[in-house]
């Protein structure tokens, strides 16, 4: 199949700095892409560019052959969908009237639901192993069922790819293995997703491909093993570090070296 | 989907029996009974015998009706308009009234009566005035507290701020232009001693076009509540929508308060008991609200020009009463809790 996602000659300039520049990658559909780099690389600008909620100052984005700076609010929000790094999720609503939040750019004009939206809330849930939940407001979940909501609700959203900004943030070590299995199994339905991730160990375990960014650019794209050297983490992140090999999956570990020890 | 039908039809039932209760409910006890003959009768639907005094007609359709009536229609506004400035500011402590809003429509409506006294054109010049003064006040109101970045009850704040520069101006104009003040303060206080056909005539279309719209766009209601760019993520024009709800919401509390005056914490109170019951769906909660509002007011009404009888109390002190203190549970309750 083409290119899901391809972004040409991106840039993006803020009050006369450049938060992003010149930026190029494609993506093909069923890929879980770990976008890496460290504080204001410009991962979240990145994210927000391709959601349409900021405009490239050059350069253009298209998801499968359309420009989403050229779309409305409603087509964009049928091609991608965005799990934020800070939701504010009312908690008095239950877990199936979030979850159904996500059918919003297929309802009529009030924004009212049929049967179909129903279905495939009900099929979201499933999907993400959370029905169970459904009746549940949100005031009463955990950490990390709370970040399975959102992740269901992009489900329900129905888009070819999907945009995770730091779904781990914040959560335990388990929550964050659950969080990355889930979005795991969801990829076997050929569906697409951009990852930005803190934790580089994690990015090097479930990403199928990595965008190492710094200061607005691209470091290196390419296969974690490729883009988890030395050199590039000193470059992008200006800190000593040793790769190890994963002892079962054969990928790389990162290991600070402390300076003052 | 998914619209509370159930619960709509038996809180309408519900209104229309506590309405004919309270029309027979007064100095002259009429039965419910004879009320619907009288109705009936004068809507022709059936042929009837008339077995009533002449005085009933009078007392119902002219006095009592009229005054129900009323009080229904502004319960509705006010209760409405309430749970829509919470969906908009994600707050559940907004109220027209706390957000200065009814208060800037009285300043408004306040000027009207003053100065155009012996116009013809004052009834119709009311709910304008009233709709531009609301809109006015929400806006320093949402401007201010934006402004100050503080936390969510920075609002209420200057709610309160706004509302008591504008009953400062108000209570200004009435003693410097009026030698009688009684009929102006009595509308001030908020009730409904007044109420006459010609005025629900001027409201009814204002509040019935609002609600209509309040009701269609509830599921936008609950999309707001997101973060900006989450709900704009899913497809939502949030700007407009905002400004739909601010226009709407400040028609509905203006209609409230261009014939009744200001009628506190309605908007404060029917949402949140309808909350607790039914959940946080904004699409059950502004059609059951909105009844709930209504029942509300028939039901303060009726307590507020028979519990002293023959002294009426207006209604905006009865729900200042329990309104006050239900306001300050609800401040300590919602402390730090996410809405």
């Amino acid at each position: 199949m083409n290119n899901l996602l391809k972004i040409t000659n991106l840039s993006f300039k803020y009050e006369d700095e450049y938060i992003l520049k010149n930026i190029n990658f494609e993506n093909s559909p069923g890929k879980l892409t770990g976008v890496i780099g460290p504080n204001g690389a410009g991962k979240s600008t990145l994210f927000r560019l391709i959601t349409g909620t900021l405009s490239p100052t050059n350069g253009e984005i298209l998801i499968g052959d359309q420009n989403v700076s050229q779309l409305n609010i409603k087509n964009r929000a049928k091609l991608v969908s965005l799990v934020p790094q800070n939701p504010e999720i009312p908690s008095i609503f239950s877990v199936y009237e979030t979850v159904l939040f996500g059918r919003h750019p297929y309802t009529n004009f009030l924004g009212w639901e049929n049967q179909k939206d129903l279905d495939s809330t009900n099929e979201s849930l499933k999907l993400t192993k959370i029905q169970h939940l459904a009746k549940r407001k949100i005031q009463t979940l955990s950490g990390g069922e709370k970040q399975k909501v959102l992740i269901s609700m992009s489900v329900a959203q129905n888009t070819p790819i999907t945009l995770l900004d730091e779904p781990t943030s914040n959560l335990d070590i388990d929550n964050q293995i659950l969080i990355l299995d889930t979005i795991k199994n969801l990829q076997k339905n050929n569906h697409s997703f951009l990852i930005s991730l803190h934790d580089l160990n994690l990015a090097s375990l479930y990403c199928d491909e990595l965008i190492l960014l710094s200061k607005g650019e691209i470091i290196i794209i390419g296969s974690p093993k490729s883009v988890l050297t030395e050199e590039n983490i000193k470059r992008a992140y200006n800190t000593e570090i040793k790769i190890l090999e994963h002892p079962l999956y054969n990928t790389p570990i990162i290991t600070p070296v402390l300076s003052n020890l | 989907m998914i619209f509370p039908w159930k619960y709509t039809l038996l809180g309408l039932i519900s209104l229309c029996s506590i309405m004919i209760i309270s029309i027979g409910i007064g100095p002259v006890y009429i039965s419910s009974f004879e009320i619907l003959q009288i109705v009936t009768y004068k809507l022709q639907i059936i042929e009837i015998e008339k077995s009533w005094p002449q005085s009933f007609e009078s007392i119902i359709l002219n006095i009592r009706m009229p005054r129900v009536l009323l009080a229904a229609i502004v319960g509705l506004a006010l209760s409405i308009s309430g749970a829509s400035y919470q969906a908009l500011f994600k707050n559940p402590l907004a109220d027209p009234y706390l957000l200065g809003i009814a208060s800037g429509a009285a300043l408004a409506v306040t000027i009207v009566m003053t100065q155009f006294e012996n116009s013809s054109l004052i009834t119709n010049l009311i709910p304008i005035s009233a709709f531009s003064g609301a809109i006015i006040c929400v806006t320093a109101t949402y401007y201010i507290s934006t402004k100050q970045h503080g936390p969510t009850n920075t609002l209420i704040l200057s709610g309160i701020a706004i509302a008591s520069i504008t009953q400062a101006c108000t209570s200004f104009l009435m003693l410097y232009s009026n030698p009688d003040l009684r009929p102006l303060l009595s509308w001030i206080l908020g009730g409904f001693a007044s109420a006459q056909w010609d005025q629900i005539l001027i409201v009814g279309p204002y509040v019935l076009i609002s609600t209509i719209i309040s009701i269609s766009i509830s599921k936008y209601f609950n999309l707001i509540q997101l973060n900006q760019e989450h709900s704009q993520q899913l497809g939502l024009n949030t700007q407009k929508i905002k400004l739909i709800i601010v226009i709407n919401s400040s028609i509905n509390t203006a209609a409230a308060v261009s014939f009744a005056g200001i009628i506190g914490f309605v908007g404060l109170i029917c949402p949140h008991i309808i909350r607790n019951i039914f959940g946080g769906d904004y699409r059950n909660l502004i059609p059951l609200s909105g009844i709930f509002g209504a029942i509300l007011l028939v039901l303060s009404d009726t307590i507020s020009r028979t519990i002293l009888n023959p002294v009426e109390i207006p209604v905006g002190i009865l729900t200042a009463l329990f309104g006050g203190p239900f306001f300050l549970y609800l401040l300590a309750k919602t402390k730090n809790k996410n809405y």
